[in-house]
């Protein structure tokens, strides 16, 4: 896998005077898990998310690679510890989430 | 950034071992002895512990760990193919005389695709299907529907249940994406398109996009025309074999109403996916929406979770999806709950198995009272 294949886990926020929904409305071959009110939590290549942000289509963060991710979360599950995966001060609560 | 597990010691007076434990290093402490504290670190971390003059003993690096640990543990709840099958087979040896395990197709990779038909006579009028894991990684959504049958079975002699199973039938598809779970299992946890080898190489259709209500009709990242794409709802409506399966059933038996599970977000979806448009029919509006919001009340009823009920492109465009179908289809009542968390942060598709059976809990009365409501004599 090149760098560029490689997965991340984002958020998505678009530009000013644009909406969630016309990022929605884009093919924008990312992967969607969450719609919130102004953003999208999304899993794509680094090439397609620094493509988007080349564009100016969404403003990036990135949480962490999908590896990086999926350890956090069984890290998590396996201690049990209460620590939320992803980045120190993501916002929680997903009012609109993936998966239809 | 690579993460290693390491054993850290010292023999310097100016590198003690609390410093470890109270210092703002940034290190996850696993695991504190007289002499040396295991813990996990970036490489630049450890790098910098050595830079102070500790030892730094690399145990194991932190992903292949992690993963070997926790998938065991955390799969441990989980049913895979071969279990569920096995599970299915038990339940419907257990109770012949209502309980029949059917084989409604089979995958892209030739697995059978089972469903279970519960109830005492073949040919019912009345009929309800539940149906979960169209997409491969979302592991719960085969337990509540799993469970769901175990219940029926469970309390067949008591009513409602009885009485429910005396009328009509009800038909629980635990996995409709077996090949893909199998892949999540396996090779890639987040795997969510089924396994079909597409032309040029990439593989999966979403099996969610691909029924043939509004089929094809938005190219959009969440209902996509690109093969590589998560989304991508394949060269044709009904072009894969697990939906295909669902639709035969769905034909067949004259399928009074459907509820199909999906992880993750906790929300109650009511069609339509394919358009912001709201059902035209002001009586099937009011009775979908009145029912997807009163699962909302159930499920929080039983341990306070919330869930949301809305209409499905109020989440995200989606055309070709099982409710837009069955729906668009045959007017039936037809729902999609997703289940538990809430959101990425709280696990996303990787629900510890801990929280199987409060999903479950949480859901049991929301799909009773969907059967009760499909099942239900037709007024007047």
């Amino acid at each position: 896998m090149t760098e560029g294949d490689e997965r991340w886990i984002a958020r998505l926020t678009p530009p000013a005077g644009r909406d969630v929904a016309a990022l929605l409305g884009m093919s924008l071959a990312v992967d969607v898990w969450e719609r919130h009110v102004d953003s999208l939590v999304v899993a794509a290549s680094a090439a397609q998310l620094a493509e988007l942000e080349r564009r100016g289509m969404a403003e990036v963060d990135r949480w962490a690679t999908q590896g990086e991710y999926e350890a956090q979360v069984r890290n998590r599950a396996a201690t049990g510890d209460g620590a939320e995966p992803g980045p120190a001060g993501a916002a929680k609560g997903g009012e609109q989430s993936d998966a239809i | 950034m690579a993460s290693l597990i390491a054993r850290v010691t010292s023999s310097s007076a100016r590198s003690p071992l609390t410093r470890l434990l109270t210092a703002p290093l940034g290190l996850d402490v696993w695991e504190v002895g007289p002499d040396h504290v295991v813990l996990q670190a970036e490489e630049v971390q450890a790098d910098r512990l050595e830079a102070m003059g500790y030892l730094v003993e690399q145990l194991q690096m932190t992903e292949p760990y992690v993963s070997a640990f926790a998938t065991e543990a955390a799969a441990a709840g989980y049913h895979t193919v071969a279990t569920l099958e096995q599970d299915l087979r038990r339940l419907a040896d257990g109770h012949p005389e209502i309980a029949e395990l059917v084989e409604i197709g089979r995958s892209v990779e030739g697995r059978p695709l089972w469903a279970l038909r519960i109830g005492e006579r073949r040919g019912s009028a009345r009929k309800v299907a539940f149906f979960g894991c169209h997409h491969a990684r979302e592991w719960i959504s085969v337990e509540v529907p799993y469970r769901l049958a175990e219940h029926l079975l469970d309390n067949s002699s008591s009513e409602p249940v009885q009485g429910w199973l005396q009328q009509g039938e009800v038909w629980v598809a635990p996995m409709v994406n077996p090949d893909g779970h199998e892949h999540t299992r396996t090779t890639d946890r987040l795997w969510r398109k089924n396994r079909r080898r597409n032309e040029r190489g990439s593989i999966g259709v979403d099996p969610n996009r691909n029924y043939g209500y509004m089929w094809g009709t938005l190219d959009v990242s969440t209902s996509s025309h690109v093969p590589s794409d998560q989304t991508y709802v394949g060269p044709r409506a009904f072009s894969e074999p697990e939906v295909r399966a669902v639709r035969d059933l769905v034909a067949r038996q004259l399928i009074g109403g459907v509820l199909s599970y999906h992880s993750y977000s906790q929300l109650v979806l009511y069609p339509w996916g394919y358009t912001d448009d709201a059902i035209e029919d002001e009586a099937d509006l009011s009775s979908m929406r009145g029912l997807a919001e009163d699962i909302q009340d159930l499920v929080k009823g039983v341990h306070g979770t919330t869930y949301v009920a809305q209409q499905a492109s109020q989440l995200y465009p989606t055309a070709g999806d099982t409710t837009d179908w069955t729906y668009g289809e045959y007017d039936v009542p037809s729902l999609t709950i997703e289940l538990r968390p809430a959101s990425a942060l709280e696990g996303g598709f990787i629900l510890p198995a801990d929280q199987i059976e409060p999903c479950w809990e949480e859901n049991r009365p929301a799909a009773l009272e969907f059967i009760r409501r499909v099942l239900a004599p037709p007024q007047g």
